[in-house]
This record gives structure tokens, sequence and C-alpha cells, in this order.
């Protein structure tokens, strides 16, 4: 009886301590007529560096790793494929066209993405590794400091050069470059004081075939303190820039560049939006530094939805029907409403590791790599 | 645009004049109110509300090189609450079309002389990023409608001319009520403006004065239970202290524990000191008398505890470029107790995240007053090249990083604080009494029963009182009292206007099994810090978690069987299916008095487990909760150690704000490990990516 007794007591103790420990978490969920699966788990040599958009084509994923290569991964296994050491901190974002993947930094690479082989490199002689490039129908677009270059991809060869931040007191840097029909959206920030501390947004559209101005949107006065980190968004009428340092979204009229809207933050007071919303036909999706993910219709700014997802807010990404925020950690939202469905439901216990890089999405897939691990998750309905 | 300059050249001149008749000792002579010229009537602003208050001005420009022109100036509120503010004046080129400009809240209307809109622009917090100054004045102006020396009389409309004094200008004050409204709206108290965000810190300062000055007549009672504990040796005083808990527990109310802790203290040998006051945080004493004034209260393993407690190594890295092509700069500073290679795991991550000219790390006296240390920083820094460096301060190595921008703005490009008590620490304002205090709190009023209370407070004072008996020390040195809230370090580095770029990287952690989370991450020694090893907090407050559930439940269940009788069993069918076997109606003999199922034996182990989970729950609980008391008084979120809107990088009056981080569980470490934590580094790379500025 006493045996009975004391085996009981203790079992119970162990039974209740077992219920508050740390839940087996799944490697993928089901909600409603939703689900997410891990489709792809590969443990990293080194922590991916943060804030990069992965290069992606049918076969392979192409990472950056804040120890020093550029990996090269099969994207149904994630077994390496091939590496690239290079010499320099973190490049500007990783491009696939065809069979070459690109980056730079003051130059230009191009390596071959079935060896890792280099095929050639272009000096620009000023720093772009601050700047997302972009591709388009073999011309590569990057921007560096004030200057703005287009390349050939098959052979390097400059296509033409300008400078957008002629005048400039103080430093530029180009954030970003976005591709629509003949034109470029190009993101830049100007420097109104040698630190930095005081800044102005620039958002401009240029002609793709030899890279004269448009239209030049001006965010603010002298004194403003504005910032655009990435690269721009278009929509049908509107482009839409994260202003990480006015803590907004600014969305200005695409054929004359007129303001159109401003959609603050929350709470003003954190940093963000880190990068400009994801557009799905109509709607915007943005996640901004007060840990919020914000649904709006593109065109007028009139907030969908909005739901707190934890803390400042990297990236986002459409995911069938969720929408997944890395806040260096994951969140799953209903898209449709934004409910708050799961947290960290990719990962085991034992992964302890943080989400580092901005989503990066082929299909209904989105992949996303951390300081441990890559992350391939398929959402379906 | 040129127009726009001199446009606001004018109204600026126009302004300062308005405050500087504003300052002269003697009105003159009282003129007539006057109505707004009509050669601007077309550019009167309808939109300022016409029963409102509101007032006019007409000023001559005579900006250098150019002709004198008249401007008018009207100013005021609209229907809606907004300001309204505009300047207008005859265009002197006729090519230019510009006549005037006009700031409705924060859009800004450029008007052609028939007072048609030319174009409009929108600015976010147009009054505070083009009105730091204009603004100001634009508050000036309508102070003037009112001394505030009770000279005049506000339902007279010409007071505002008299107050004025300046025969140029007009006023129309038709509502005195209104006017009210304008100076409340416009004109914050000077207290407010000084140190913008100061309401931030306002709860700190209001609990660190609170602690400090808690309670000052029993604390004083409580010394002399200590200095009795020391004349008659510990047994006696345990036993004093016993019988005064006893005694505690018989008044619910306050005034009954200050009879009991008199009565105690008059039984007690009269006290050979006199009685010790709360002590101001400028009085505090000096390293070597505080050591001496401890030694009573140390455990017999205190002694070791001071010396690894603060660490100041003098390793100094000075790092020579890397590359011969441009990098960033970068400073690292370390906090308190701390030297140069608490950054080792950070900077070696971020030199692969950036390309890196040149790092430095230098081990400061971290106990030395901090304008102290900032001066010693600048003497290395004066060795080198004057190169504007990103720097990266921890904790109190944030607050030298600020402090050495507002100095030495040459060498300072960018600042990044983490974890760093921008309004002031809890803990450095923790002083003997306060510790006192909390520990008293602990044991005398967050137990259940007299018994457990003198439990924990054996446990307390052998274990705990000689170990916070360090942040007595440590609150000796003068760089604590520099971080105490409300000091005159923190005053002054907080409305000091910065011209670098800031970010700051704030962390919340949850208050519960903080402590635990803080010696888990000081106790680990990842030297990866993002793949390799984590800081083991999150293991220690699984544990903490795991042992408090675990002796809860203990206690529930060994309860239930203490008290069990078969009178709770009539009626069960102990033969109904699923019915658990060891379930002791079924098992157990059914004594015919209806006592308890259990026998002696189990009746004591049952008693001795239910004291020892209680013990355990309450000594954890008592912990958490004084831990909490003492640092953030669960007020707001806490990286462990500092208050979370400490961490607030404050808006200094003058410069932009700065860009803050939040960083949040389940990825937060807490304050002694986010120089290993992979989410405050990662939080660091993305402010250095915004912040950066290239260096040759």
């Amino acid at each position: 009886v006493t045996a009975r007794f004391l085996i009981g007591l203790v079992g119970l103790a162990a039974v209740s301590a077992c219920l508050d420990a740390p839940s087996q978490r799944l490697t993928g969920i089901a909600i409603g007529d939703g689900r997410i699966e891990r489709v792809l788990h590969t443990a990293l040599p080194d922590p991916a560096s943060s804030l990069q958009r992965m290069g992606l084509d049918d076969n392979r994923l192409y990472l950056d790793l804040m120890g020093g290569p550029i990996l090269a991964l099969d994207r149904q296994s994630g077994a390496e494929l091939w590496r690239v050491e290079r010499s320099f901190g973190a490049p500007s974002a990783l491009l696939v066209d065809g069979s070459l993947v690109l980056y730079a930094k003051d130059t230009v690479f191009a390596v071959d993405a079935a060896s890792g082989t280099p095929q050639w490199s272009t000096p620009l002689g000023v720093d772009a590794s601050l700047s997302v490039p972009v591709i388009a129908d073999g011309v590569l677009y990057v921007g560096a400091e004030k200057q703005l270059f287009a390349l050939d991809v098959a052979s390097g060869t400059e296509l033409w050069q300008v400078e957008i931040g002629a005048g400039f007191a103080f430093r530029g840097v180009v954030r970003g470059v976005t591709v629509a029909g003949d034109t470029l959206y190009v993101t830049m920030e100007q420097y109104l004081d040698v630190n930095g501390a005081m800044a102005r947004a620039h958002l401009l559209a240029v002609a793709r075939s030899d890279g004269d101005e448009i239209w030049r949107f001006v965010d603010s006065t002298t004194w403003a303190k504005r910032g655009a980190t990435f690269e721009p968004a278009v929509a049908a009428n509107v482009v839409i820039v994260g202003d990480t340092r006015g803590h907004e979204y600014v969305a200005v009229d695409r054929a004359t560049g007129a303001l159109r809207y401003r959609l603050p933050n929350v709470d003003s007071y954190w940093a963000g939006p880190f990068e400009a919303p994801t557009i799905r036909g109509d709607t915007a999706f943005g996640g901004s530094g007060d840990g919020n993910v914000t649904a709006w219709d593109a065109a007028t700014g009139a907030i969908l939805w909005r739901s707190e997802a934890g803390g400042t807010i990297s990236s986002i990404v459409p995911c069938g029907p969720f929408i997944l925020a890395q806040d260096l950690a994951t969140t799953a939202l209903d898209r449709s409403t934004g409910e708050f469905l799961a947290r960290d439901f990719h990962k085991k216990p034992s992964e302890l590791g943080l989400l580092a890089t901005r989503w990066t999405q082929r299909g209904d897939t989105v992949y996303v790599a951390g300081t441990d691990f890559l992350y391939g998750l398929r959402c379906t309905k | 645009m040129r127009q726009q300059q001199l446009s606001f050249l004018m109204v600026a001149s126009a302004l300062v004049m308005l405050t500087a008749c504003d300052d002269q000792p003697t009105a003159p002579p009282v003129p007539e109110a006057s109505p707004v010229p009509t050669q601007f009537g077309a550019l009167r602003d309808a939109g300022i509300v016409a029963n409102d208050s509101w007032l006019t001005a007409t000023v001559t420009s005579t900006t250098t090189d150019q002709p004198p022109t008249t401007v008018e100036i009207e100013a005021g509120y609209g229907g809606a609450g907004e300001l309204r503010f505009g300047m207008y004046w005859a265009p002197t080129v006729p090519s230019v079309p510009l006549a005037g400009i006009r700031y409705v809240g924060d859009d800004v209307y450029l008007l052609n002389a028939r007072g048609s809109v030319i174009s409009q622009h929108s600015f976010n917090g147009l009054m505070t990023e083009i009105g730091l100054p204009g603004g100001t004045l634009v508050g000036a102006i309508l102070q003037t409608q009112d001394p505030g020396d009770g000279s005049c009389d506000p339902a007279d409309p010409t007071c505002l001319a008299t107050a004025l004094a300046d025969p140029s200008v007009s006023a129309d004050v038709s509502s005195s009520s209104d006017e009210r409204r304008l100076r409340r709206r416009f004109l914050p108290a000077p207290t407010t403006t000084a140190v913008s965000g100061a309401g931030d810190y306002a709860d700190i300062e209001r609990v660190y004065r609170r602690q400090r000055g808690a309670n000052g007549e029993s604390l004083r009672r409580l010394e002399e239970v200590n200095e009795e504990r020391r004349v008659t040796g510990n047994r006696g005083a345990r036993v004093a202290r016993t019988a005064m808990r006893i005694r505690y527990t018989r008044y619910s109310v306050k005034a009954g524990r200050e009879v009991a802790r008199a009565s105690a203290a008059l039984r007690a040998p009269a006290p050979v000191r006199a009685p010790v006051e709360s002590p101001a945080p400028a009085a505090l004493l000096p390293i070597a008398d505080t050591r001496e004034a401890l030694a009573p209260f140390a455990s017999p393993d205190a002694d070791g505890l001071l010396d690894p407690f603060c660490h100041q190594g003098t390793r100094n890295d000075n790092t020579r470029p890397r590359k011969a092509f441009g990098g960033l700069s970068m400073i690292y500073q370390h906090g308190f107790c701390s030297d140069a290679s608490a950054f080792d795991a950070f900077r070696a991550r971020l030199g692969t995240a950036f390309p890196l000219s040149r790092e430095r790390a230098y081990s400061l006296n971290s106990t030395d007053a901090i304008e102290s240390q900032v001066t010693d920083l600048i003497s290395r820094l004066d060795g080198d090249s004057a190169i504007r460096s990103i720097v990266v301060g921890h904790s109190q190595g944030g607050l030298v990083a600020r402090r050495l921008g507002q100095r030495a703005p040459e060498h300072v490009s960018s600042v990044i604080t983490i974890g760093t008590p921008q309004g002031g620490s809890l803990l450095a304002a923790l002083g003997p009494e306060a510790i006192d205090h909390v520990l008293t709190r602990m044991t005398d009023e967050m137990c259940a029963t007299d018994f457990l209370c003198n439990l924990i407070g054996g446990i307390v004072d052998q274990q705990l009182r000689g170990r916070l008996s360090v942040a007595i020390l440590a609150n000796g040195a003068p760089s604590l009292q520099d971080m105490m809230p409300g000091s005159a370090f923190l005053t002054t580095l907080n409305s000091t206007p910065e011209t670098f770029a800031r970010a700051s990287i704030e962390t919340d952690i949850g208050n519960r099994w903080a402590i635990a989370r803080m010696i888990g991450d000081g106790r680990s020694d990842p030297m990866g810090l993002l793949t390799d090893l984590r800081p083991a907090g999150d293991a220690w407050v699984t544990m903490a978690e795991y042992t408090y559930r675990t002796a809860q439940t203990l206690q529930m269940l060994s309860l239930v069987a203490l008290f069990y009788r078969d009178s709770w069993g009539n009626g069960v069918n102990c033969s109904q299916s699923g019915y658990m076997a060891q379930w002791m109606p079924c098992t157990s003999p059914v004594p015919a008095d209806g006592g308890s199922l259990l026998s002696w034996w189990q009746q004591l182990l049952a008693l001795n487990t239910f004291i020892l989970t209680t013990v355990i729950v309450e000594t954890m609980n008592a912990i958490d909760h004084a831990w909490d008391h003492a640092t953030t008084r669960k007020t707001n979120g806490t990286d462990g150690l500092i208050h979370l809107s400490s961490q607030r990088y404050p808006d200094v009056p003058g410069s932009f704000a700065p860009e803050r981080y939040r960083v949040q569980p389940p990825s937060a470490d807490s304050h002694s490990g986010q120089l290993n934590s992979p989410s405050t580094f990662l939080r660091a790379v993305d402010a250095v990516r915004l912040l950066s500025t290239r260096n040759p």
C-alpha cells in the first residue's frame, strides 16, 4: 500500500511536471484547410547573413553565410553543391540569371550556377554592398553609393551608368532597385550630415534603357529623417517604400511621383519597417518595427487588418493561406483575417537558433535561413 | 525656393523681434488694436476661427541684400484645434508668384497674391522638424498674450498689445477662454520641454525615491535590531527576530508591526550608535568605509565574492586596419565591472558581417565616474588619428559611448546602445537600507507562516544578505552613483543634443524568473555567439519553472494526503471501472473513527513533504519577487537588470529620435548574456546596416 501510495504520488508529480514542460513542436501545422509543411531542413556551417535575400532557381538555393562563403545547396535535399570563398563582408543580394549567380561589393562577380566557377568580374569602384540589385531581361541593375549601373549579365560589360545623387553635400546610399515595365524604381538615402544622423529619402523612376530620370520623389524637408533600407515595391498605380527611419510606409503615384498616402507604424517608437511591403493583387502586406503585420489596399492605403506578431519584424511573406513574419522567430497569421495561428512551429525544441535572412519565395514554397538551419516551408490550402 | 528661404528669414527675424520685445522691462504706450491690413486680406487664413484667439503682427524684414519687405504674420488655432501659422508679403519680383506661406498642422501651403494655393506639402511633426526653433517662437508669440505676472487682464483685448510691447503688432483677442486654451496647448512647462521623454523615467524616479526613502523610521528600527544582533550574537538575534515575527503576525496593520519592532528594540541593549538617516545619493559611503560597514553583514564567504564581483581587466585592443580598402571603424565599450574582453565574440562575428577597417576596445576603470571614464577614453582615442567610428556600448558602456559622442563628436559617427540604463538603474540605487528593506520584505511579508518566515529568514541571512552586500559595496562606486535615477550625470546626458546617428537595442525577457535567466546567462561562456552555444539562461529558466511546478504539485498532493479522511471516500465505488488502484479508500483499511487513512509514518512523510515543498515554493517566490522589487517593480518589462523604460534611448532636445529595436522572448537573452546573444547581435547588425558610414 505504501509503495503504491509513493509511486502514485511521485507519478502524479512527474506527469504534472511533464505537462508543463515545453511540448514537442510539430514540423508541420494544419489549420483549417491550410497546412504548412517543412520540406527542407538543413544544418548550416555558419550563420546566414542578416537581412539578406537568398538566390533561388529551379534546382538550387544560393546563400551568403556570415562566416565567409557563398553556398549553393540542392533545393530538394539541402545538400551542399559548391561553395565560393570571399574575402570581404556580406555582399549585396545574390541574384540568379540562367546559368549565372551574381553578387556585388565594390566589384560585381558572376559565377557559374552549376559549379561555382568564376565567370567574370566588373569593378564598380564604389561600394554596392548596402544595395539590393535586380536582374531583368539579361541586364543587371545595381546601385552603389550615388551611382546606378546597368551591366550585361552575360559578359559583365557596362551598358550605362548614371549619377543619381549629384549635388549631394554628403554621402548618398542607393538602397535598392526594382524593375516594372520599362522603368526602374530606385530608393536612395541622402545623408544630410557627415554622420547620417539626418537623412532624406529619395525615390526615383528612371528609364531602363539609359538611366534617364523620369521623376523623383524626395521625402520631407532638410530637417527630416527618412530612409529606405531596401528596394521599393510596385503595385498597379503606386510605388511603396518602407521608410525605415520615418517609421511608416510611403506610397507615391507610379506615373507622377506625387505622394499618395502614408501608413505609419502603430507605435512610432520602434525602428522600421525594414522592407517594402509584399504586393499580392490589390493588397499590400507589410511588417513593421513595432511588431505589427498589416494588410492594406495598395491603391488607397485603407487598412484591411492589422495584427501583432512579435518583436521588430524583419521580413514577411504571403504563403498560401498564411502570412509568415520573421522577427528572428517565425509567426504564422491567417492571410485573410490576420488572426494569430502559430509561432516557431517549424522548429524542434533542440533548434535554438534564430532566423536571419529575409524570406525568399518560389511558388508555394518559402525559404528562410537562420543562425544554424535553413528551412523550406510549403504552404497549401 | 529662394523666395521661401527669404520668407523663412523674414519670419525668423520677425519672431525673434517679437520674443525680444517680450523681454523688455518696460512697456511702451499701448497701441490701438488694429484690423488685419487690407492689402493682405485675400491671404487671410479663413481657417482661423473668427471668434478664436489669434494674433497678427506686422513687421518689416530687413534681410541683407534684399529690399525691405512688409511681412504680415498671423497665428492661432483652427476650428479643429490645429496650429495655423501664416506669413504674407507683397511679392517684390513680379515673376515670382509666391506671396505667402501658411502652416496648418503638418501641412505647408504656398500661396499666390490672390490667396490661391500654389502647392501643398505634408510633413510629419512639422513643428518638431522645422519648428524646433519655429515652434518655440510661435509659442513665444502666443505666450506674450499673457505675461503671466497677473498684469494682463485676459478680458481686455488691448492687453495683448501691451504685452507684446511693440507698436507694429496688433492684436485681436476676442475670447479669453480660447486664449487660455492656446497657452495650455502651446506652452508646456519648461520642465517638460527641457528633457523630452522625461516622462519615461518618472516611474523609475518615483520608485527610486520611494525605495530610498522607504519608511525611514522602520528602517532605523531595523538598523537597531541589526545592531542588537551584532551585540548579542547571531543566536540571540535570531531568537529576537523570531519573536518579533511571531508578534508581527498578530497585527494586520503596519502600526502593529511598528509596535512590535519597538517592543523588541526596547528589550534589546540600547543602540550603540545614533540612528542612521536614509542617505542622499551624494552622501553614500566611499568604498573603503562601505567595506568596513559591511563586515558584520557579510556571510563567511562574502569576502571571496568581492574581488571577482567587479572584474576590471586592463586589456586594450587597437586593431589596425584589416583592409587596405575602406570599411567600418568600430569602438566597443564595455559595461560596469567588465573589460574589453566582453566584446570578443561579438566583434569576431561582426567582422564577418561587415568589412571593418579598424576596431578599438579599451578597458576603462568602470567604477570611476562616467565623466572620468569618458575623459580617459578620449585621451586614448586622441592618440590615434581622428576617425569617426560606430561606438557600440553595452550597459553602462552605452552611457560612456553617448557622452563620448557629446564631448568628442569628431570621434563618433554613430552610437548603438545595448541594454543601457538611459534613465538609471534601480539596482544602482540600492543602498544598505534599501537592501535591508528588500530582504525584510522577503522574509517578513512574502512568506505564509511564521515557521516559513524563520526558515526563509535563515536562508536569506546565510546566503543572500552577504551576497547582496556586494551591491552595497558597489553602491559606493562613483559610476553607480552616476547611474542612479535622476543623478546629475544622467540629467546632463539626457538633455545634451547629439549630432551623431543613434540606435538602441532594448530587451524584454519578462519578469518571471528574471534572476534565474541572469545567473544562467552570466555563467555561460558561448564562444561561437551564434552557433556553438547559446547563453544558458533558457536552461536556468526551464529548470526554475520545472522545480517550481514540481514542488507546487507535491505541495498540493501532500496537503491533500494530510487531511484526507475516510468520510471523503464515502460513496466511492472502488470496483468502478478505471478507478485508480492507488486510491486509498480502496486499498487501505478504513478506520472506524473516520480519521486519517495514513499510518503515523505516512503522515510524517506527507508532513515533511509539505514543509519541504512549501519552503521551496515560498523561497523561490520570495527571491523572484524581491529581485523584481529591486529592479523593475513589475511596472514594465526588464532585461533582468534594467527596467525596459530605462533602456529607452531618450529624445534629446535638438536631436532626432534614435532607431530603437525591440527584442522580446523567446529569442531574448538577459542583461548578462546580451553580448553573447544571437538576437542582440542580429539586431546590432541591422542597426549597423542602417547607420553605417564608410570611413576611409
